[in-house]
């Protein structure tokens, strides 16, 4: 350790001596976007000698990474990010604010040149804190013009607006009898081509709600309370839910999401939806992978008939980290991010609209549109121009954002699962009127008492050690157990400093249990506040205690008994069997993203294999024997089962997909039995005994040491499950996979209450040592242990 | 007479019975493990489908269909790309894991050790707080730790990834010490008779025995370092450092959805670790012709 400390001391001299500036730039980037950015750093750094820039493209997680290294003091100098998240850095003091910077460096880009609403939008608390690189509204319309003519419908001149409901007399001027219009449905009632969707589902709820100039909070500036039921609303979102499920002219995203990863634009290209509602970046992609023959242009989204039109934002910018020790260099990058270079090429590419108004308008630079210039229309600048000078960002406090969180959420279950509107928006209500209570900061709580917890954390570290060494002390060795006593503790040394690592932070997580803290700005102490909010105010903690436990109980007999099977087919001396093994132990290798998409495929709820071989191809099954019973039994009679969504099979499913896993837990078992001397089963096959009898009377008991390994850290693995939940179902449907682990991780991760969070996780401590005490006691009924030294 | 005529006729016929039930429970057995086999190898198969088949094919046909033409060239592509190094990822990867790997299981069997065979001041105890260290999720003591490493000036190195491994994985140092725990004590107690110590107790008896629990922990500690992300997505930096699981998911933003292209690169992340297994059953099955043999 001491060399490595001298090691990065040498460095750190070696780099004073060339009088060489290194920046740290964290970004992300595409295939596409990637060259071009190092271009031009490469630039940067040529025109900037003794500026060298190391790039950092963090592929996921790039939010919590800052956030991680800021707390440690290692963040890097200068950071992007978006319109929608800026905030929550900058609340915490962790970027300079460019006002800042201007006064002591000069600026040499021209906010005149900016869309005028982008000054607004990066400012909070009087100053400006990040430069936009780009600003581009989500509500841009791409048609498939052959589909609209086909339809007899006339290109859309900008009058459409949209009412909520049906407004057949104004023909194509309305847009939702356009979005009918343009859908076919088969003989089986399916659509073979849908009229309309948005990329992502909650962006189609977002735009009708921004354009009826609606909010689910009273205030902006300082929300006190969720007010989702207003009549506006649940008109509104009803309307929604019914063109998705009742009239059936918007696809489900669990119906496109589920099949092959498809997602709404890969249906856009291959013409199966007329209208995508999206951002300009999938400009981009549209020219790169839709066919030629695909003629598409844009529109803007709707206004709502009679208000003035309205757009969501978004778009990206960059920021100087505060602590930054090259605040002239990182400022001069920063601008250079920020810049007209890179804005003209990344523009070019059909990524990014530039945050320069005059570039965006400016022909050759940015092509809104369908790609090439011959194709362009002059109209679609406008369009682009008109939209990015109607968005308005609606800025809460920090505070609010996990309600914001959650208002999402809703709007995803709303529109994916046919969950009732009005019922899902008043639990959204009170459920977050309650919440609100759990995410204010408490300001006026006095701060953390560091010194005193460091001596109560000192003093627990030492009454564990005089819990674990005090009662042996009246037990009498002998000088030879003594002597081995010692010799044991040569053997535990190197644990025993992993055990203080452990430690360390164990005590301070539970020191942060009693704080209101983010572990960025000054922790404030909250007494026990933290753990009666869990039992009291948090809507989701009984919730995902609840789930958990379910999950426990269906996944843990199931995972176990099969992986016991596995194994014991696996031990058998069967040629090829290591063969054998391997591909049982491959999908828990393979895992990931090709998992997930393959179970979203299989369990597809249109064509997946399953509903295809229990309702038929074309559903024909449905209502008739085990098919029947089934769909009875998922509280859905007479329809296919979504299993994923469905608030009844989602558990189970999660289940059996896990039983793939199996050949992990199976290894272990293989290896236990492997340790089994044969000699005994020999002798009891002499006997007579029958394979069954051999394996209850003498392969399961001298199992037991590895039954009860498996059992106990199931145990511990199935309540700190994430994963699953995480990458497949996201807590939904109507959190009935709101895994406890999962919950945590969004009150810590997400919303960045982490004082809140290790309370948490201390219930779950709690809750686990205590069934694992349970299972060491009952162990002593049923594990045998050949070797053990009383 | 009569009756040992009987006798005998019955036996024969037993044991024809039982050789036609032994064959078709083999019979059953090799079904079951081919079937199987197949159904827990369809991830894979899909998995490799999509990464040699264009994107149109991708997008038009279903996912269980075998490309019209492989692409091979997807690979060619992937392997080439010029953003991420998958040698250099590859290499990384393999060192780390490598080290981990040894360091894992040597001081998990070394910490089971005394807590499995030996009675020592406040064992009973120590073994609860080992236990109780595996309870506490990760998430909450991650940036604590992380803090830690930044105070020693570790970030952006190997260090933090690589030194914890040689301190005793708690759920390694459990199922060695329950393993111990089957084996008898027979052997030990003759070997101490004749002056043997601790280690040579260790080395000589315990390892030969456990070889089946040692493969476990190394496969396992390896598969799971292989495919760790969060570990070196916090602690390294520089690209030139990074692994072949944290390439791949910079791969996987920089491609967005070019499905073939993430496959292909999932697929040449995860091959290393099918050979490296398939390899590693070869040490399950001579620990099994060790324990078999004594």
């Amino acid at each position: 350790m001491k060399r490595a400390l001298w090691a990065a001391m040498g460095l750190l001299l070696a780099g004073a001596a060339q009088a060489e500036v290194t920046l740290r730039l964290m970004t992300g980037a595409s295939n596409e976007t990637a060259p071009v950015i190092e271009r031009l750093i490469a630039e940067f750094e040529a025109r900037n000698p003794g500026v060298r820039v190391k790039l950092e493209r963090v592929p996921e997680e790039r939010d919590r990474k800052l956030l991680t290294q800021f707390a440690a003091g290692v963040a890097p100098d200068v950071f992007t990010t978006s319109v929608n998240t800026w905030r929550r850095f900058a609340y915490r003091g962790i970027f300079l604010p460019v006002d800042e910077l201007r006064d002591r460096y000069g600026m040499e880009i021209d906010p005149g040149r900016w869309y005028p609403n982008l000054q607004s939008f990066y400012t909070w608390d009087g100053r400006l804190w990040a430069l936009p690189t780009s600003t581009t509204s989500p509500m841009l319309v791409y048609y498939n013009r052959r589909l609209l003519r086909e339809a007899g419908i006339p290109e859309p001149d900008g009058s459409w607006t949209w009412d909520a409901r049906f407004r057949p007399e104004l023909r194509e001027k309305d847009f939702m009898w356009v979005i009918q219009r343009l859908t076919k449905l088969g003989p089986n009632g399916r659509a073979t081509q849908w009229g309309f969707a948005s990329s992502w589902p909650q962006l189609f709820a977002d735009s009708l709600i921004r354009t009826r100039g609606l909010r689910l909070w009273d205030d902006d500036e300082r929300p006190t309370r969720v007010v989702a039921t207003q009549p506006e609303m649940v008109e509104t979102m009803q309307f929604a839910a019914d063109l998705v499920n009742r009239h059936r002219i918007i696809p489900s995203f669990a119906e496109v999401q589920q099949g092959m990863g498809s997602t709404m634009d890969n249906e856009f290209m291959k013409g199966r939806l007329a209208m995508l509602l999206s951002g300009s970046w999938v400009i981009l992609n549209l020219r790169r992978d839709a066919p030629a023959d695909l003629d598409w242009d844009v529109a803007p989204f709707p206004a709502f008939a009679g208000r003035p039109f309205e757009a969501l934002s978004e778009g990206n910018c960059v920021a100087v980290i505060r602590g930054t020790r090259h605040p002239r260099e990182a400022w001069k990058l920063a601008q250079f991010m920020a810049g007209e270079e890179l804005q003209i090429e990344l523009a070019k590419l059909g990524e990014n609209q530039p945050a320069f108004r005059d570039l965006a308008t400016r022909p050759g630079v940015w092509l809104a549109a369908p790609g090439d210039e011959a194709r362009q229309r002059p109209e679609n600048m406008a369009i682009t121009d008109r939209l990015a000078m109607s968005m308005t960002l609606i800025q809460t406090p920090e505070y609010f954002d996990p309600v914001r969180n959650e208002v999402q959420g809703t709007f995803f279950q709303i529109l994916t699962n046919r969950n009732d509107v009005r019922e899902s928006l008043q639990r959204l209500e009170d459920q977050n009127n309650r919440r609100l209570k759990l995410v204010a900061r408490r300001e006026d709580r006095p701060p953390f008492p560091w010194v005193p917890a460091l001596a109560i954390g000192t003093l627990l570290v030492a009454a564990l050690a005089a819990w674990v060494y005090l009662p042996e002390r009246q037990v009498r060795y002998s000088r030879r157990d003594k002597a081995q006593s010692r010799r044991a503790y040569l053997f535990l040394i190197p644990w025993l400093f992993g055990l203080a690592l452990t430690l360390g932070p164990m005590v301070y997580s539970l020191l942060l249990s009693f704080s209101d803290s983010d572990l960025i700005r000054p922790a404030r102490w909250v007494g026990l506040d933290n753990y009666a909010d869990a039992f009291t105010a948090d809507p989701l903690f009984w919730q995902s205690l609840w789930v958990t436990a379910y999950y426990c109980l269906l996944s843990i007999p199931t995972g176990m008994i099969s992986a016991l099977g596995l194994a014991l087919i696996l031990n058998q001396p069967v040629k090829g069997i290591p063969l054998y093994r391997a591909c049982f132990y491959i999908p828990s290798l393979a895992g990931g993203v090709a998992m997930s998409l393959l179970w979203m495929q299989v369990f597809n709820p249109e064509n997946g294999l399953v509903n295809r071989l229990i309702f038929g191809a074309e559903g024909e099954n449905v209502g008739k024997g085990l098919a029947g019973l089934l769909s009875r039994a998922a509280g859905v009679p007479g329809e296919t089962i979504n299993w994923f969504q469905n608030e009844i099979t989602v558990m189970p499913t999660l289940v059996f997909t896990g039983l793939w896993g199996a050949g992990a837990g199976c290894i272990i078992f293989l290896a236990g039995l492997q340790g089994i001397n044969p000699s005994f089963q020999e002798a009891a096959k002499l006997d007579g005994a029958g394979v069954w009898t051999q394996f209850r009377r003498i392969t399961l008991p001298l199992l037991s040491p590895t039954v009860f390994f498996v059992l106990v850290t199931s145990v511990i693995g199935a309540f700190q499950v994430f994963t699953q939940a995480y990458v497949i179902t996201a807590g939904g449907p109507n959190n009935q996979t709101m895994f406890y682990m999962l919950n945590l991780f969004n009150h810590g991760f997400r919303d960045l209450r982490m004082g809140y969070a290790s309370a948490l996780a201390w219930v779950l401590f709690v809750i686990v040592l205590a069934l694992t005490a349970a299972q060491v006691v009952g162990a002593r009924r049923w594990v045998h242990y050949e070797g053990e030294v009383k | 007479m009569d009756r040992s005529q009987n006798d005998a006729e019955r036996w024969r016929k037993a044991a024809a019975r039982g050789r036609i039930v032994e064959r078709l429970g083999r019979a059953g057995l090799a079904v079951v493990l081919v079937v199987g086999s197949l159904l827990f190898l369809l991830p894979f198969y899909v998995m490799v489908a999509i990464s040699l088949k264009t994107p149109q094919e991708i997008s038009l046909t279903s996912p269980w269909t075998w490309p019209a033409e492989p692409q091979w060239g997807n690979y060619v592509y992937v392997l080439t790309h010029p953003l991420v190094s998958f040698a250099r990822l590859f290499l990384n990867t393999a060192l780390i894991s490598g080290i981990v790997t040894v360091g894992v299981t040597l001081s998990s069997a070394l910490t089971a050790y005394p807590f499995a065979r030996m009675r020592f001041r406040g064992r009973d105890r120590l073994f609860i707080l080992l236990l109780a260290t595996m309870m506490l999720p990760g998430a909450v003591t991650m940036i604590p730790s992380y803090q830690l490493w930044a105070w020693l000036r570790w970030i952006d190195t190997w260090l933090p990834l690589t030194v914890p491994a040689f301190l005793g994985a708690p759920f390694f140092v459990f199922l060695c010490r329950q393993f111990m725990l089957g084996i008898p004590t027979e052997m030990d107690e003759a070997a101490t008779l004749e002056g043997a110590g601790d280690l040579r107790i260790f080395w000589q008896i315990l390892v030969p025995n456990m070889k089946p629990v040692l493969a476990t922990v190394a496969v396992f500690t390896l598969v799971g370092t292989w495919k760790d992300v969060l570990g070196p997505l916090l602690i390294l930096n520089s690209p030139e450092k990074q692994t072949l699981e944290l390439g791949l998911r910079t791969f996987q933003t920089l491609s967005r959805v070019e499905w073939q292209y993430i496959m292909a690169g999932a697929v040449i992340a995860v091959l290393p670790l099918i050979v490296i297994f398939i390899a590693a059953q070869k040490v399950f099955i001579k620990g099994l012709s060790l324990t078999g043999g004594k």
